[in-house]
């Protein structure tokens, strides 16, 4: 009895007053578009954690001889399901939907169902196997790299929004100084140390200025051209980072560095914090003034608790948007670079790297071009169609059905 | 004004010192310094090494190679590492080629984007508008490299259509689409030459203007949606003025102000994208120099690309937001 009651007010309250969650899937789910973008990318999800476990080899449970249980169980296969460095030579260049030719390739190398689904490449490597292998990549590379980003954009645009106004004083400059010298440490290394001095003078001289803008009044002009306020700073900032043409400084920093998965996650990932730090500082430019954060304050909570527990959490949702069509972007970037022979280094398939081995073949072997490049698309499409869904769906503007 | 501009400046200055740095760092981002990359490599000889020693000044303190790496910039003594060529003149040649894929791109940008954006705004919810979105989200995702190969195989060739029985030959033109010009026809007539140099450019340009073509289409239907959304429009609808003249002359100058701005926001994805369509066009521009700059580690060539490509953006940026401040009274400064 009482269960339907509640059922009863619980139905009524919700058509009353949707919560702001409510709000946004309703919204979303009258999206045709967006909703076809997210039930692909959930198929994409399931398809590239199917290539993670399909095509691993498990090197690390192998290592261990208390894990050998598994194997003998029967849990994980011993050898990889989808094997994407199977080389078979008499199986060159075979076109999708294709069985293997039993007389010359080993029982043993045959794909999973005996067929070629995708076909295989000019080594006889079946592209089924190296593009789920190249979807696990793919998803690893758009996620770390704007994970990267947002911790980097929310950081920065935290900090701007919240000190806007404010000259830098004794502590942001010495904090400042200190993440220039780390960054001139990295790439010179301990050789440099006799930079060190240098810098300490550096620090010295942009406290004292911190010190002097904020406090002697015949400075006050400086102040008015706004010069070394926080604002300006990072501006510029902004500037600089949207002044390179980003993919070819990634390229340049790519070709420099060793060839590794990480350093493109990285390096995608620092180039790309423009976009969440410009949202989180236009959010927090209005979040500020309100009373939760007066509140706040009054109780007696710091800053960096006011900026990263108070008003970060509160400006999170055009960061997801802006997220979500940056691993679009992200994807994209890494398929350019392994394209032009610079991405994700073999043994590892990804989806650039097979499509620019395949346009040799665009007359002979059409599908090792088409395959990876309409996957490409798709996957991107779809991260796209699902984030411009959500930013409409949370956009308080956007019309109330 | 002038204080505006005199701040914007001083500004601007800093970021330019900054993206000296920047762009002088990158290369000592490798592992050890610039002069051990690839000791492997056969072709790299003491001689390399020398070279590149003398190039860096690499036994001076750091703050002094970047020093002398600008002087030698500035004062045009920068030598290319694979023919000993001066910088500068090597780019500025490779600039004027790329100057073509620019303009066209951008007329192209503009040309298709304002129509596309317009005609959606007016159209919202129809099918016009909802064909455009997905049109325009389908150009920012399709990946540029593999569209270039799908577009020359259907232009240059042509395709073999066979579907549910039915046979089809899609005619290829065959047309000369790979490099600047073709090979071998440099006494022919002037109306074929311009024809040859017309095929030559049409792809590239287009592709790289596709993301371009993108952004600015929803952009501009974001803006002229909230500009019909406004009262001004109302007022100019109820006092009977036909559809054109609202639209047109009222709704779409205001609509269109900010697009000033995007000119210089639009550079970068130009500059960036030349590398992958100069480079797959064999078009000889500053994007397919820089990739193979990179390729032979060519270093003077390389932050060299980087510095002038990222200064050329921010003088845009610059000039529009001075634009932007002349075009828009209600700017305060």
């Amino acid at each position: 009895m009482t269960s339907k009651i509640r059922t009863f007010f619980e139905d009524d309250l919700e058509d009353i007053a949707p919560t702001p969650w409510q709000r946004v899937l309703r919204s979303l789910a009258k999206n045709r578009l967006a909703m076809g973008g997210g039930v692909f990318l959930v198929l994409f999800f399931a398809l590239s954690f199917a290539g993670w476990w399909g095509t691993s080899n498990f090197e690390f449970l192998k290592q261990r001889t208390y894990f050998s249980w598994i194997f003998k169980a029967g849990l994980l296969p011993e050898k990889p399901l989808f094997d994407s460095s199977q080389v078979r030579l008499p199986d060159r260049l075979k076109g999708p939907l294709t069985r293997p030719n039993a007389e010359t390739v080993p029982r043993k190398a045959f794909p999973i169902f005996g067929v070629y689904l995708f076909g295989t490449d000019e080594l006889g490597r079946d592209v089924l196997s190296r593009m789920l292998e190249g979807a696990k990549v793919a998803m690893a590379v758009g996620f770390v790299a704007v994970g990267i980003s947002i911790a980097l954009g929310v950081v920065l645009g935290g900090i701007a929004g919240f000190y806007g106004e404010r000259q830098p004083g004794m502590a942001p400059t010495i904090l400042a100084a200190m993440g220039a010298i780390a960054a001139w440490f990295i790439p010179v290394g301990l050789e440099g140390w006799w930079f060190f001095g240098l810098e300490i003078i550096l620090v010295l001289v942009g406290a004292a200025t911190g010190i002097a803008v904020e406090k002697v009044p015949t400075l006050v002009y400086l102040e008015k051209l706004r010069l070394t306020r926080v604002d300006t700073i990072f501006i510029s900032l902004v500037d600089l980072q949207l002044s390179f043409p980003t993919f070819f400084l990634i390229l340049t920093v790519i070709a420099v560095l060793p060839p590794s998965i990480w350093n493109i996650m990285i390096v995608i990932g620092i180039t790309g914090w423009v976009g969440p730090a410009r949202f989180v500082r236009a959010e927090i430019l209005s979040l500020r003034e309100q009373p939760f954060i007066e509140s706040a304050r009054a109780i007696g909570a710091n800053d960096m608790r006011l900026i990263f527990l108070h008003l970060v959490p509160n400006s999170m949702a055009p960061v997801m948007v802006s997220a979500t069509i940056g691993i679009a972007g992200a994807i994209l970037t890494e398929a350019g670079l392994s394209f032009l022979g610079f991405g994700v280094p073999p043994p590892d398939a990804t989806w650039g790297n097979i499509l620019s081995d395949g346009k040799k073949y665009l007359f002979d072997a059409p599908w090792l071009t088409f395959i990876p490049g309409i996957a490409i698309l798709l996957v991107v499409l779809s991260f796209n169609l699902f984030g411009e869904g959500l930013r409409d769906a949370l956009n308080p503007r956007s019309k109330p059905e | 004004m002038l204080a505006f501009i005199a701040r914007t400046s001083l500004s601007k200055l800093a970021t330019v010192l900054m993206i000296s740095v920047v762009s002088f760092l990158i290369i000592h981002l490798a592992p050890g310094q610039p002069s051990q990359i690839d000791p492997l490599n056969p072709r790299f000889r003491k001689e390399d090494i020398a070279r590149y020693r003398a190039a860096f000044d690499l036994d001076k303190p750091l703050w002094k190679q970047y020093f002398l790496f600008y002087k030698k910039f500035f004062t045009g003594e920068l030598k290319s590492f694979k023919d000993n060529q001066p910088v500068f003149k090597k780019i500025y040649e490779r600039f004027l080629n790329s100057l073509w894929l620019f303009a066209l791109g951008t007329i192209l940008t503009w040309c298709l984007a304002f129509p596309m954006g317009v005609g959606a705004a007016l159209r919202r919810g129809r099918g016009f508008d909802q064909a455009t979105t997905f049109f325009a989200y389908l150009l920012i995702s399709i990946p540029g490299f593999f569209l270039s190969y799908v577009l020359i195989q259907l232009i240059v060739a042509g395709a073999d259509i066979s579907f549910l029985g039915i046979h089809f030959r899609l005619p290829g033109l065959e047309v000369p689409v790979l490099g600047m010009r073709t090979f071998g026809r440099e006494d022919t007539s002037l109306l074929f030459q311009i024809n040859d140099r017309i095929w030559h450019l049409v792809l590239p340009s287009l592709l790289g203007a596709t993301t371009g073509i993108a952004f600015l289409s929803r952009y501009v239907r974001g803006q002229m949606t909230e500009v019909l959304d406004s009262d001004y429009v109302r007022t100019a609808h109820s006092k009977g003025l036909d559809e054109n003249t609202v639209y047109y002359v009222h709704a779409l100058r205001n609509a269109a102000l900010p697009f000033v701005t995007m000119f210089g926001l639009l550079l970068p994805g130009l500059i960036g994208g030349s590398v992958i369509f100069e480079t797959i066009f064999a078009w000889p521009g500053m994007g397919r120099m820089a990739f193979e700059a990179i390729l032979t580690r060519d270093y003077p060539i390389i932050i060299s690309i980087n510095f002038i490509s990222a200064i050329l953006v921010l003088s845009g940026t610059f000039i529009s937001d001075i634009l932007y401040v002349i075009v828009d009274p209600r700017i305060r400064l």
